[in-house]
């Protein structure tokens, strides 16, 4: 596969997956899922998922493992604080950017 | 008829701004993010345009960049969207203007995590209008910040670009962390999940599975044990949903 085709595909392929799954209950007749457990399963989905993308891949974000961790800590903190998704990110950026300027 | 239809727009594209100017940076990093890998401004804006989901996309653009195959980029891509599942059950629910198969395929396009948030908290009607202003207000700031992003990362020094990278990330934290605080099974389902991508991570052989595979078996795993150990009450699933909203 040539390296066209392969970024056709791809990029295909996530505008499929991240369609199908918003899609699909629009064209569903109304009416609740009666499994309690499909139902439970898919509401600890998205925690679960983003659980798995975060940890521990947020250590190795940047060449450097103390940058990112501070940057980590800086993020985990305002979140529990509840601070808006901006002010996290911009705060774990910005500290994150000093430490990388320090070491 | 036609007045009414124009204020809905306007409070729709109200309501979307702020999401907007929250977007875009995370559609700026996911820009430098592809740019950095190697690919033209022209992918990520492509991408954006076609998909408009920036934890499936963020996951889409690194495993483009490791060269992942086809059939796991679209499986991650589904496990990661599989939370619009549930967002849209509801959403269908609520909406009760009868409206043409198009209108709805494009509303679903439009379900965001916050779309759907400020939606479902959204007071008026939710009329097609409403839905039009808010979607193609927040969608010009994902779309436009991807562009952005993707243009001036170069004249951007080093050490800005590298640290861009946490961003997403930290947006991961923001969404889940306060959900996780206030609910003792999304605690134990996300330590769970967190334990497994651990092993994924550094137990050698496990880490030299497909990329993909990674995310999939703690998400799946993690969500079974919670939904066997903790099944939620009926009313249950709605508000735990309102829990990790942005705004």
């Amino acid at each position: 596969m040539n390296e066209v085709t392969y970024i056709i595909l791809a990029v295909a392929a996530i505008s499929l997956a991240s369609f199908l799954p918003r899609a699909i209950p629009f064209l569903l007749p109304k009416g609740r899922i009666k499994s309690r457990f499909l139902n439970s399963f898919l509401n600890y989905i998205p925690y679960s998922v983003l659980g798995a993308m975060i940890f521990p891949a947020i250590f190795f974000a940047t060449s450097s493992v103390i940058a990112s961790a501070t940057g980590a800590v800086v993020a985990i903190a305002l979140s529990l604080w509840e601070k808006r998704l901006i002010i996290v990110a911009l705060g774990s950026i910005l500290v994150t950017a000093l430490v990388l300027m320090v070491i | 008829m036609k007045k009414t239809g124009q204020s809905d727009f306007s409070k729709g594209v109200y309501n979307g701004l702020p999401i907007a100017f929250g977007y875009i940076p995370l559609a700026f990093s996911f820009g430098t993010l592809a740019i950095n890998g190697g690919y033209n401004f022209i992918v990520p804006t492509v991408m954006s345009l076609l998909s408009f989901t920036g934890a499936g996309q963020m996951a889409g653009i690194q495993m483009m960049i490791q060269a992942a195959s086809i059939i796991s980029i679209f499986l991650v891509n589904l496990v990661i969207n599989s939370r619009y599942l549930v967002m849209c059950l509801s959403m269908n629910q609520r909406i009760t203007e009868k409206m043409p198969f198009w209108k709805k395929m494009f509303i679903a396009f439009g379900m965001t995590d916050e779309n759907f948030t400020v939606a479902s908290l959204y007071v008026g009607k939710l009329s097609f209008s409403f839905f039009a202003g808010l979607i193609l207000t927040s969608f010009s700031g994902w779309v436009l910040g991807t562009l952005v992003g993707a243009l001036v990362i170069q004249i951007l020094p080093s050490i800005v670009q590298e640290a861009l990278s946490i961003t997403i990330y930290a947006m991961f934290c923001g969404l889940l962390l306060p959900a996780v605080k206030k609910s003792g099974p999304i605690a134990i389902v996300t330590a769970i999940s967190v334990a497994v991508s651990c092993l994924f991570w550094f137990i050698p052989v496990l880490a030299a599975l497909p990329s993909g595979i990674n995310i999939i078996v703690p998400t799946v795993l993690a969500a079974a044990i919670g939904a066997w150990l903790f099944p939620m009450k009926e009313q249950q699933s709605d508000d735990v949903k309102g829990e990790n909203s942005d705004e």
